[in-house]
């Protein structure tokens, strides 16, 4: 009976705690993307009302119209930092999901990501510390100056999402060649005419050549994604295109492997 | 007189063989009349039979495996998000300013 609330105590530790980990685990690519867009929403609203009190501000110079400004624009600039935080977050946890297997521009792209959302925090301290709509600007200086070189960085996490998931299907289309090989000697060893299946075999294994020849160009560019870069998205795009092209390749592979199947199925 | 007759048997005789002869030139031609298409069809021979005939590996084990393999395959290079539209930054006001 003295041990009572001691047990009661371990009881529930033992009841809640495997809990955590669960919640912890349920955080993943999709939830974090959820939270990214309902946060862009609350950044929208937040704009609208900074820049009605901004051309408040503008228009009457009092101090009423100075206070509402300074609110109205703190809300703002830490919304604004929320928002970029969460998308750095939903981009992270997708490229933890897209790619299985652990390389240097993974990790690296983990690490600086990570670097970015720990340092957000610090700049909403600058914001919420600030006294004038000066100091304000000024902090927002440094997270702007800041925004370009995270910019990049997504792109290319966004890039190397791409090509691990492509990179993934390729492999798949190389081993449905190497199956399809076997099969044909086997046919051919039996004595059959395979010459037709051949053909189709090696236009295959050019497709996948071609292929792979337009993914190590995307994987170039992204490699060369600068926070200087004044079109990013038009840069995206070339990227994306080029991706494009690798998928058809790989598409047009599957074209010829069905010929061969067909050709095999068939006895005409 | 025979000068006089002959000029009046033609006013009689020669619209006759005028309709005639015209009437003559609209039936050859509704008999050779262009097809209504451009590319005229030819006549071809009837066709033969073109019914899928299995070959003896049409029900092998890996053949069909391979078939379903490559079905489940070409789907999902269909369905990869290439554009990661929803990933892309956001648009974002980067020049917060009271002037």
């Amino acid at each position: 009976m003295k041990h009572l609330p001691l047990f009661i105590l371990a009881l529930a530790f033992l009841i809640f705690f495997p809990f955590t980990p669960l919640m912890a685990q349920d955080f993943d690519a999709s939830k974090a993307l959820s939270d990214y867009l309902y946060n862009i929403n609350l950044y929208r609203a937040a704009y609208l009302e900074y820049s009605s009190s901004k051309n408040e501000y503008l228009t009457y110079q009092t101090l009423t119209s100075q206070n509402k400004a300074l609110e109205s624009t703190k809300k703002l600039l830490n919304q604004r930092a929320v928002t970029v935080k969460t998308y750095l977050t939903a981009v992270r946890m997708k490229l933890k999901e897209s790619t299985s297997i652990l390389n240097y521009d993974q990790n690296y792209l983990y690490i600086k990501i990570d670097d970015e959302i720990t340092w957000i925090p610090t700049s909403q301290a600058e914001y919420n510390s600030a006294g004038t709509l000066e100091d304000l600007v000024n902090s927002s200086i440094i997270f702007e100056e800041r925004y370009p070189g995270q910019e990049a960085l997504a792109f290319r996490a966004l890039g190397q999402i791409v090509f691990q998931e492509e990179s993934v299907l390729k492999d798949e289309v190389n081993s449905l060649i190497e199956k399809t090989e076997k099969k044909i000697a086997q046919m051919r060893e039996t004595g059959e005419d395979t010459s037709m299946e051949e053909r189709w075999l090696i236009q295959a294994k050019e497709k996948v050549k071609r292929s792979d020849a337009k993914g190590k160009e995307a994987l170039g560019l992204i490699a060369n994604f600068k926070a200087d870069n004044r079109d990013k998205l038009g840069y995206w795009n070339q990227i994306q295109g080029l991706f494009e092209e690798e998928n058809q390749y790989l598409k047009e592979a599957c074209s010829n492997l069905r010929e061969i199947i067909r050709e095999v199925k068939s006895a005409q | 007189m025979p000068n006089k007759t002959l000029p009046k048997a033609l006013l009689i005789f020669l619209p006759i063989i005028l309709v005639v002869f015209l009437l003559g030139i609209y039936y050859r031609a509704q008999k050779t009349s262009a097809p209504t298409s451009v590319n005229q069809t030819e006549i071809t021979p009837t066709p033969t039979s073109t019914d899928f005939v299995p070959s003896k590996w049409a029900g092998d084990e890996e053949v069909l495996y391979l078939e379903t393999d490559l079905g489940n395959l070409e789907k999902k290079l269909s369905e990869v998000d290439l554009k990661q539209l929803p990933l892309l930054p956001p648009i974002l006001d980067m020049r917060i300013r009271f002037e």
